[in-house]
């Protein structure tokens, strides 16, 4: 029989590394407190270790009882109590109703209504009648019956999702210089790095926020190809953003958080080198390739949901995950799948071999003087048009009529009229 | 030492050390069109450089396609270092192109750029296919080219794939990898194919139909590699 410890402490960041410790069946309870799910033969035991463990300067409230509502109740008004399983009815009946509104999540206004039918402990809501209650107050009102009752309402789902891994050092003076921040960097990113290690999680997204001597701040976010939680892949990659996109004024304090992720162990290949098959290697091959092109000149592109000719952008690239790939693929529609356009590429005449064709665009397009006797056939116009609506900017919409056409040197180009502009320009050459 | 130990030594299996490396083995990776693969012998080598030169609309960037949605096929990851920031997304899907796992760095027309990038991500051993895109902007109205890299900078390439399974293809007008490519594929402009309104084949010469693009018919010649040989195949849409 599983039974619940509820502790609500006066720091909960002391707290959470010592009850993550004694268990993993564990989840918050905003905003200052944590539930444990502990067997009726270790509760004692548990509640013991817990605060023998705990910091002196932090003060813990605890209570023990079957269920999470009971257990919160006894914490928040008897602490240190261990309520005996079927007694949580009793054990709660005289105590006041109002700290049990923000824990069930009910609205202010219902408690005014039972303060006006003269409602005050939890006893005497339990006993309403649920009926006449749900007739008057409806789903919320069982909802604060069922609560009163010690009951809980919702499935126990262990796991700290709201659990945040951030880094923070104030620096006594401003630091101007990458080799001294790279050392606070490597001593934040350790703790950090030992931080997902503890509770088996990795990185795919730093946050680096550093705040300036000229009160601005300098915020980044690094989208990491693959979920990782080694400090000095990390350090390298930090350090190649700020090579490339160095912060303008000195630096005052530095921010570091991370997004946890799940873990994944790579699977090395039997016949290729280590290097080649581990993937931990990528992300920082990628801060390699965006210092020297760029930020958003590396990664997938991605097509948007627009008619607008060229109208992609480019993501971070992430590792895909093969087993994911494979159930995603299992699910797919064969319709949508890039092997059915594949399979469009049908030879024209057996025998005769089809490759696909492909536009190799101008970015951006180039005006051209194009002369009748330069054309030697055309195709067209294509009319398209979209965005006049957006906004007021005439940069913002589109109008063209396009064409393809053959010139007299075999070239065959894709070019369009620019309502707009009045010009012809050059969008690409068929290749 | 006497015959009867030369004879022992003999019967002794040889040291992992000393066979041959199976990474050395030279595996291919099918072009996705079959007679251009009898040509090459099953495909383009992995862990050396290959090349694909033509003309402008002689289908480079469409047989570049096809080997990319080959090697994706397999669930490889695969690079595209666009020099001159050409490749269109859009066509790549159609050619059987995953993005999820194409990898494209634009290098806003600096070749030089292009060639540090391919520095970068030719040792790593993660890509299947890393495609060097180098081909200047060729149109009737503009044209931007780039310098000629050095020989050396392909040789140190080519020393970077060794031990990889990355098949490096490089793009461009005319063969500039010199000796370091081992397959160099050259593309010429047969014809180009018009589809009229009648739904036939046609001239050009009856205008007063109208006319759609349809596709290209393409003359492929093997310059450098171990056959020699030519073969024609279509690109369309």
């Amino acid at each position: 029989m599983s039974r619940f410890i509820a502790v609500f402490s006066s720091d909960l960041s002391l707290t959470l590394p010592v009850v993550q410790s004694l268990s993993s069946r564990v989840v918050l309870c905003p905003p200052d407190g944590v539930f444990i799910e502990v067997s009726v033969r270790v509760e004692r035991d548990i509640l013991k270790q817990l605060i023998e463990r705990s910091d002196r300067s932090v003060v813990l409230k605890t209570g023990v009882a079957s269920t999470r509502t009971a257990a919160f109740l006894a914490a928040r008004f008897c602490s240190g109590s261990i309520v005996p399983a079927g007694k949580e009815r009793e054990f709660s009946a005289t105590f006041p109703i109002q700290p049990l509104f923000p824990y069930a999540g009910a609205h202010p206004d219902l408690f005014r209504v039972l303060d006006h039918w003269g409602i005050r402990t939890i006893g005497q809501l339990a006993n309403l009648p649920e009926r006449e209650l749900s007739i008057r107050l409806g789903e919320a009102g069982l909802h604060l019956r069922r609560m009163a009752r010690g009951e809980d309402t919702e499935p126990f789902y262990p796991g700290i999702a709201e659990l945040e891994f951030e880094e923070r050092e104030s620096l006594d003076w401003a630091v101007d210089s990458l080799e001294s921040l790279a050392s606070i960097l490597n001593t934040l990113l350790g703790r950090l790095c030992a931080q997902l290690q503890t509770h088996g999680k990795a990185t795919d997204s730093i946050g680096l926020i550093l705040k300036l001597d000229d009160r601005s701040s300098y915020e980044r976010r690094l989208q990491l190809a693959y979920p990782m939680k080694d400090p000095k892949t990390l350090l390298s990659i930090l350090r190649l953003k700020l090579q490339s996109d160095p912060p303008r004024a000195a630096i005052l304090e530095v921010l570091l958080q991370a997004e946890p992720t799940r873990a994944r162990t790579p699977q090395h290949h039997l016949f290729q080198p280590k290097t080649a098959s581990n993937p931990e290697l990528l992300p920082r091959t990628l801060a390699r390739l965006q210092a020297l092109v760029g930020d958003g000149n590396v990664g997938s592109p991605t097509l948007l949901d627009s008619h607008r000719p060229d109208a992609v952008r480019i993501r971070p690239f992430q590792l895909v995950d093969s087993t994911k790939q494979k159930r995603e693929k299992r699910k797919s529609d064969p319709i949508d799948s890039p092997e059915r356009e594949l399979s469009t590429f049908l030879p024209i005449k057996p025998g005769v071999e089809c490759a696909p064709l492909s536009l190799r665009r101008i970015r951006p397009p180039v005006p051209a003087l194009i002369r009748p006797n330069q054309i030697l056939v055309r195709a067209g116009p294509w009319r398209s048009s979209g965005d006049w609506w957006s906004g007021t900017s005439e940069a913002e919409g589109w109008s063209h009529d396009q064409w393809d056409i053959e010139f007299t040197d075999g070239v065959v180009c894709r070019v369009f009229w620019d309502h707009d502009r009045s010009g012809w320009f050059v969008d690409g050459v068929y290749d | 030492m006497r015959g009867s130990q030369v004879r022992m030594l003999e019967k002794l299996p040889i040291p992992l050390s000393a066979q041959p490396d199976p990474r050395e083995a030279v595996t291919c990776l099918s072009t996705g069109i079959e007679v251009l693969d009898t040509v090459l012998e099953g495909g383009l080598p992995r862990g050396k450089i290959s090349e694909i030169v033509g003309t402008p609309s002689s289908g480079r960037t469409g047989l570049i396609l096809s080997i990319l949605a080959q090697a994706i096929a397999k669930e490889e990851l695969v690079a595209y270092i666009d020099a001159f920031d050409s490749l269109d997304p859009s066509f790549a899907i159609k050619a059987g192109v995953k993005l999820k796992q194409l990898l494209w760095v634009r290098c806003g027309a600096s070749q030089q750029k292009a060639f540090k990038a391919a520095d970068i991500l030719a040792p790593t051993g993660r890509f299947g296919v890393l495609v060097l895109d180098l081909t200047p902007i060729e149109t009737p109205f503009k044209r931007v080219g780039g310098k000629r890299a050095p020989l050396s900078s392909w040789f140190r390439l080519q020393r970077s794939l060794q031990g990889t399974s990355t098949l490096l293809l490089v793009i461009g007008q005319a063969s500039t990898a010199g000796s370091a490519a081992v397959v160099t594929v050259s593309l010429r402009r047969c014809k180009v194919q018009w589809c009229f309104a009648s739904g036939e084949d046609s001239s050009p010469s009856l205008a007063s139909l109208t006319p759609f693009f349809y596709g290209i018919w393409t003359e492929a010649q093997l310059l450098r590699g171990k056959h020699h040989g030519h073969v024609t195949f279509y690109s369309r849409f």
